[in-house]
């Protein structure tokens, strides 16, 4: 028997999606960031093309200078300021021609030099770092810290996330800026190093206390200039630096995207990135199991599995509206998980957009 | 034609005005295709521009001898692929974006969202397809390219083309009935096409009493 109903419904359905037209794109913006290709000024793409045309002229040494950033991946569970901005896929391919290097067959001290190409360096399960055309460094550790020194220019990291507190670093002079797991640009400019977030956060410190940082915090996206009077001396520094220079607040807070991204001259995003999703709702799944494992009693052996789905619209400003869990939660584990629903937030996106993520909740 | 190789040429030349004319042009094409094969995803400007990313980076591979266009597509299904594999790592989220679907101005309200809602089913269908049979099937039921240009867009022979075509149709058909929007149209079609509401069998008994 053949299926008609199917065969005619298959038919006119591919007839309908054939019949969409494709939507219209930001095409401009996406012009431009396509051109910015030839432009051979050492920087990111994705960096402002007015933004201190004169950084990479500059060869100053660090001396004197010290501080150290370090990743605050494990940030308050419920702190939920935290915000990914979509790493600008692709953006570095656009350069002419691209090199890789095998990081972990180079011997500690081997120079790398960019130079009209972006050289991609990769330690394997561990990180993966990019020098930007005209940019040179060489491997100072490759150690328990693996540790690259950028001499010039800039250069883009890529950590795999790892337990340790500093497994990567990049030294800018004296300023070391290590890091256990998030993706961050470092330039260097003159006296200052520039450092620029895109994923997860970082703590800006002196060097002096390695592995236990305190000092600025950078939460993605955001990025800021750093320097300190010594190895051990106060940091000082200004948050969003390159990327609003018009806010120059002396304080971590002002690197904290409150104002709408595109009103910072970033690309946004039409809906909230995978990572971005990804990134708030584990922290909603994680505090969720933590609320049913503490509000339902304890049964012995009997090992209770609940499954929900979490629905939520998310604002174009990131804001997120009605969420709810499907079926509901108990009262008491729902009261318990208020606050992490109201905390909710994401980047800024065009349209926003509807999503839900199943969970699994196990006692 | 040639005004496209002209352009063309110019690009290699490093001719960054000609890149412009020709991302201009075939913006649109790119971005159907992308859309289509990515099934209306949020992420479908990243997809684009990566697709210029590549051709700008790949256009001094390109041979004249082949169409441009069918370059052009088999760069646009190699990004998108590598997307989808890239995706696949990260967590799956269920997503119901707000006007991501273009509006379709020539139904009424519930004819609209009706076929909205089963374009979207459509899509969650072609998305179970693998990758091989979903692209084939793309190129050929909705873009509507011949399966000799198919077998260069994804550099298989025409006849493997074929066969990929008919397991694809075959597959849909299987699981279309896993999707309530598609279902309830083939029961509507299979209803307009026998005169009952019936299963197809009592259908067949209609139409052979038919004259």
């Amino acid at each position: 028997m053949r299926p008609r109903g199917e065969i005619e419904a298959l038919r006119q359905v591919t007839r309908e999606a054939a019949a969409d037209a494709p939507p219209e794109l930001d095409w401009e913006r996406m012009e431009q960031r396509l051109l910015v290709a030839n432009d051979s000024r050492p920087r990111w793409p994705s960096e402002p093309r007015s933004a201190r045309p004169a950084l990479w002229k500059s060869r100053l040494a660090l001396a004197g200078v010290a501080a150290t950033l370090a990743v605050a991946a494990a940030f308050a569970l419920f702190g939920g300021s935290a915000r990914v901005q979509p790493v600008p896929r692709g953006l570095m391919s656009a350069l002419p021609t691209e090199r890789d290097i095998d990081g972990d067959a180079l011997a500690e001290g081997a120079v790398v030099r960019a130079g009209a190409e972006l050289v991609h360096v990769r330690h394997a399960g561990r990180a993966t770092w990019t020098l930007g055309p005209g940019s040179v460094a060489h491997l100072a550790s490759r150690g328990e810290f693996l540790t690259v020194a950028l001499d010039e220019g800039v250069v883009r990291s890529r950590v795999v996330p790892s337990p340790r507190a500093e497994s990567f670093a990049v030294e800018v002079g004296a300023t070391r800026v290590a890091v256990h797991g998030t993706v961050f640009s470092v330039r260097r400019d003159g006296d200052q190093a520039l450092v620029s977030v895109t994923e997860g956060t970082v703590v800006v410190g002196p060097l002096a206390v390695r592995g236990r940082t305190e000092g600025f915090s950078l939460p993605a996206p955001s990025s800021g200039s750093f320097f300190a009077g010594g190895l051990a001396g106060p940091l000082q520094g200004r948050a969003a630096e390159f990327v609003a220079p018009a806010a120059a607040a002396p304080s971590p807070a002002a690197a904290s995207p409150e104002s709408p991204a595109h009103a910072r001259g970033e690309r946004v995003p039409g809906a909230p990135s995978d990572a971005d999703l990804e990134r708030v709702t584990q922290l909603v799944a994680d505090g969720v199991q933590q609320c049913f494992s503490s509000s339902t009693s304890q049964g012995g052996d009997v090992r209770v599995t609940l499954r929900t789905t979490l629905r939520f619209s998310v604002q174009p400003d990131g804001s997120v509206v009605s969420p709810v869990f499907d079926p509901p939660l108990a009262p008491a584990v729902h009261s318990c998980a208020a606050p992490l629903l109201a905390d909710m937030r994401f980047s800024a996106s065009r349209r926003g957009g509807k999503f839900s993520r199943k969970l699994d909740l196990q006692r | 034609m040639a005004e496209t190789d002209d352009l063309v040429e110019r690009c290699r030349a490093g001719d960054q005005a000609a890149f412009r004319e020709l991302f201009r042009r075939h913006r649109s094409d790119v971005t159907r295709l992308a859309q289509r094969m990515v099934g209306g995803s949020a992420d479908l400007e990243d997809v684009v521009q990566e697709v210029f990313l590549q051709v700008h980076r790949s256009l001094k591979d390109f041979r004249a001898e082949a169409r441009f266009s069918t370059w052009l597509y088999r760069v646009t299904v190699n990004v998108v692929l590598m997307y989808r594999r890239a995706a696949r790592s990260r967590p799956v989220f269920s997503e119901a974006p707000e006007g991501g679907l273009p509006i379709d101005t020539g139904s009424l309200p519930d004819e609209r969202a009706g076929g909205r809602a089963r374009v979207r089913a459509f899509y969650r269908l072609l998305d179970r397809l693998s990758d091989k049979k979903r692209t084939v099937f793309v190129l050929h039921e909705i873009e509507g390219m011949a399966p000799t240009e198919i077998a260069k867009v994804v550099a298989a022979p025409v006849l493997t083309v074929r066969t990929r075509l008919f397991y694809a149709r075959r597959e849909l058909v299987q699981l279309l009935r896993e999707e309530p929007a598609l279902a309830m149209l083939a029961d509507e079609l299979s209803f307009a096409t026998t005169g009952t509401g019936d299963d197809p069998a009592s259908g067949r008994a209609s139409r052979k009493e038919s004259p």
